[in-house]
């Protein structure tokens, strides 16, 4: 059975997984604005799943402007999978608990 | 916490606990991966869902923009029939630049890569039968002399690449 990843585990940063896992790749300011989180916040979350090995950064000049863009690695959508994987057999087992 | 409609939240983001809000109950909260109960793993499934909806709606491109897109691959498809180098530069220009206008535009770029088995197939059919096009079209040009071919050629593709990426849109 897949275990639940406790990297991915918070909301936040299983939020940030979903959002890039349709994506080859996000601006960092589009994620920040449709999680509605702060700079900071979601920073502090990208470095927690960069150190994983989850999400790369990736800084381009764009404008005259630096800009970052985040994207998923191949381990990260693995993770990602193998925890949402997780979260429907929890899901599961408790509707069977119910039903019995 | 948060709550914003029409946006994601169904976790509070700024900390690193899921919300169960049960009427008459108040909020609960647990951060413990191990004692999850099926409620919140339900919580955290649908977060994850909608946060997934909200990236695909962005990535999502303007009708326009596909039919321009689409346009413009037709015009490759006849121009290229056509042996009209400089027009086949300019038309992957224009695709280039329409794919870079989207990036911009939306922040984000979709997988290049199809997601899920009937995806693939769509796109291994659509490029069986735009080559089967260009195909005809080269024997229709080239044997028989029909010069409206290329203009016949990259219609039908381009209005196979329209609908191909309407169904993308769904």
């Amino acid at each position: 059975m897949a275990a639940l990843d406790p990297v991915i585990h918070a909301p936040n940063r299983l939020q940030i997984c979903a959002f890039l896992s349709p994506l080859e790749e996000a601006e960092f300011q589009v994620l920040r604005d449709d999680l509605g989180v702060s700079d900071s916040v979601l920073s502090k979350h990208v470095k927690q799943l960069e150190d994983a090995g989850y999400i790369e950064q990736l800084k381009r000049k764009a404008g005259g402007r630096q800009r970052t863009w985040l994207a998923l690695t191949p381990e990260g959508r693995k993770a990602l999978r193998a925890h949402v994987a997780a979260l429907e057999v929890i899901v599961a087992a408790a509707k069977g608990v119910k039903a019995v | 916490m948060s709550f914003c409609i029409g946006k994601l939240y169904l976790a509070n983001m700024e900390t690193n606990n899921y919300i169960s809000f049960h009427i008459g109950k108040g909020l609960g909260m647990t951060d413990d991966a191990q004692k999850m109960s099926g409620a919140e793993a339900q919580e955290a499934l649908n977060a994850a869902r909608a946060a997934e909806d909200v990236s695909r709606k962005r990535a999502r491109m303007p009708l326009w923009l596909n039919a321009a897109m689409a346009a413009s691959v037709g015009a490759m498809v006849a121009v290229g029939l056509e042996d009209k180098t400089e027009l086949l530069i300019f038309c992957f220009v224009v695709v280039f630049g329409l794919l870079n206008y989207q990036r911009k535009r939306s922040g984000v770029v979709p997988l290049v890569r199809p997601e899920g088995g009937a995806n693939w197939l769509g796109l291994t059919g659509f490029i069986v039968v735009a080559l089967g096009v260009y195909a005809a079209g080269v024997y229709l040009t080239d044997n028989l002399g029909y010069t409206w071919a290329p203009l016949a050629a990259g219609g039908m593709v381009a209005g196979m690449a329209f609908v191909v990426s309407l169904s993308g849109r769904s």
